[in-house]
């Protein structure tokens, strides 16, 4: 099922629990968290790291892959949140889901755009070439092994770079670890459900 | 080979850097990083980070390079993923586990034939991988009284989500397998 957080209410509002102790502050990550809250422009450090403050290490490495992936590199970050956002509502995990829809919201993306992402499999009110990009990252998330030379050769067509599609492929991996870290961790079981709305099965 | 252009590191002073760190590692063959690192490479700001993630996740940390590889394997097995499945085999060969346990990790998605606490460990990395959803407390308390720390169990945590990322990424790619280069 996909769902839709309509709901405008901030993350840091709610309260959210991990599995794992968390280390209180200031600790060794405290550095990681100002650079956090400067570069996502947030009040605290987003929870997906904070759940991992048992071990640093793993801390700052997750961190280092979200501030390249997600703040750099040469696709839009928007376009970026768009790929997160369809492969965490289509994996039911309710921390990514939650996050970046939000995070689309708050970059001004209309949430007509996050519906049609979500309620039509052919994404037909977005962008074609943004289309092409969410259609390739839904597929290639849910089953990699069915991915052809023809998928890639059909984002080629329209456009994209061998650079940016090399940008889409490790994203598409690396939400599929975020995917792995909220729900195993825990963080997930505290997201609301209030507000929230079924948009497809 | 892979679906993207393979790239010479020679000339770039940038990338013979993070190739050298990688096959210094133990992630090379025949003096070059192996096809997962090298299909990303005309990206070498994405290469550079995921290097630094791999080498948190899988070089350094505290779980033994053995079991590491048990959960890489039980995973990439389970997801189909051939090129991670080939390479996670060899390696937990290499770290010198009996050949019941390689075969165990490759066929058996209950890994019966592991001793305790590498059976439960592997399991619940498995379980995390394939339905994190269904992880509840009672995982969690079930590792801590085989005698396992929070920062290990995150450390399996953080295995099982790192070979989805890279089970995706070899399938994305296209990498063949390193013996075919």
């Amino acid at each position: 099922m996909l769902y839709l957080y309509l709901e405008t209410k901030f993350m840091d509002e709610y309260i959210i629990m991990a599995r794992l102790p968390e280390t209180p502050e200031p600790n060794e990550l405290s550095e990681t968290y100002a650079e956090i809250c400067s570069v996502l422009n947030k009040d605290q450090p987003v929870k997906l790291i904070t759940s991992m403050s048992v071990r640093p290490d793993l801390a700052k490495a997750t961190w280092g892959m979200m501030k390249n992936l997600m703040t750099e590199g040469q696709l839009p970050p928007s376009v970026k949140q768009l790929i997160m956002m369809v492969i965490s509502t289509q994996a039911d995990c309710r921390y990514c889901a939650f996050s970046h829809q939000g995070a689309l919201k708050s970059m001004g993306i209309d949430e007509s755009v996050i519906r049609n992402c979500l309620d039509d499999p052919m994404n037909a009110e977005i962008p074609e070439l943004h289309r092409h990009i969410t259609q390739f990252a839904a597929k290639s998330a849910k089953n990699p092994n069915s991915i052809t030379d023809d998928d890639l050769n059909q984002l080629r067509d329209v456009g994209v770079s061998d650079d940016e599609l090399i940008e889409i492929g490790v994203i598409v991996g690396f939400s599929k670890f975020l995917n792995t870290w909220a729900d195993a961790s825990g963080i997930s079981n505290d997201i609301p459900t209030d507000g929230l709305v079924q948009v497809a099965s | 080979m892979s679906r993207f252009e393979a790239i010479d590191a020679v000339g770039d002073a940038e990338l013979t850097q993070i190739y050298q760190d990688i096959v210094t590692n133990g992630f090379g063959i025949g003096g070059k990083p192996i096809n997962f690192f090298t299909a990303m490479a005309l990206r070498p700001d994405i290469l550079n980070v995921v290097w630094q993630f791999t080498k948190a996740i899988i070089v350094e940390g505290l779980l033994p390079a053995s079991v590491k590889q048990m959960i890489a394997l039980s995973i990439s097995r389970q997801n189909n993923c051939q090129y991670c499945s080939v390479m996670h085999s060899g390696v937990l060969e290499a770290t010198g586990v009996e050949a019941m346990v390689v075969e165990s990790c490759a066929n058996d998605p209950d890994t019966i034939n592991l001793s305790e606490p590498n059976r439960s460990i592997v399991q619940f990395a498995l379980k995390a991988a394939r339905a994190p959803d269904q992880v509840n407390d009672d995982d969690y308390r079930n590792l801590a009284e085989l005698g396992l720390s929070d920062e290990e169990i995150a450390e399996a945590l953080a295995i099982a989500g790192f070979t989805n990322f890279i089970n995706t990424w070899a399938d994305i790619s296209g990498i063949h397998s390193d013996s075919s280069n």
